[in-house]
């Protein structure tokens, strides 16, 4: 076998396979990557990124247009200390009715989630915050301890006031 | 899902991609979906 009929041979079954995969995961891939003290997700169509990988010359595979392939983006970081250690969702944009999954996705890897506490909550966000206050697979906490300054010493601590269903965990 | 993931790299690969570019365009084709829905995330 020459080697056109063996790159022919291992495309037809990486084809195969791939079909095989879409049937099993409604046709969707990840991608995970670390991202400094984080992890980014991406959740997205393959045939569909090759079907658009192939009208774009390979060096310019970052001017596809998305809105037909990305099915979820999530930017999470590692957080130490306030709030039982949870990872803080940074960044988050997704398909309708694919928030959760990817929600669920930082929650596998990181445990505890919490909602964005530099720049908050985006409307769609706040929904699927919403919707995990009503599972009964995930269990809500509230934020907890912070420091507080009073004058200049740090003197107390207490609950943060912050609605309860920021900050989740699977059960 | 991973699994899909690493056989598109593996197809795109066998068609002369590098999977470092692979998995930069998709970093950057996520980012411009995050930016078309809710503005720059830098």
């Amino acid at each position: 076998m020459g080697e056109r009929d063996l790159r022919l041979l291992v495309r037809r079954l990486l084809e195969a396979a791939i079909k095989g995969k879409v049937a099993a995961s409604q046709g969707l891939a990840l991608l995970r990557s670390s991202k400094g003290p984080g992890v980014e997700y991406i959740l997205y169509n393959p045939a569909k990124f090759y079907e658009l990988a192939q009208g774009v010359p390979k060096d310019r595979l970052e001017s596809i247009d998305p809105s037909e392939m990305i099915y979820g983006y999530l930017d999470v970081r590692s957080h130490k200390d306030e709030c039982w250690n949870a990872a803080e969702i940074k960044f988050s944009a997704a398909r309708k009715g694919f928030g959760p999954l990817m929600y669920e996705l930082a929650m596998s890897d990181f445990g505890k989630i919490m909602s964005d506490h530099g720049s908050g909550s985006s409307p769609s966000a706040r929904a699927v915050w919403q919707k995990y206050a009503n599972r009964s697979d995930v269990e809500t906490l509230p934020f907890d301890d912070v420091l507080i300054l009073t004058g200049k010493t740090l003197t107390s601590t207490q609950l943060t006031p912050a609605p309860a269903t920021h900050l989740a965990k699977l059960r | 899902m991973m699994r899909a993931h690493d056989l598109l790299v593996d197809l795109m690969v066998s068609d002369g991609h590098k999977k470092s570019d692979v998995e930069l365009g998709l970093r950057m084709i996520a980012d411009e979906y995050f930016a078309m829905r809710y503005g720059d995330n830098t």
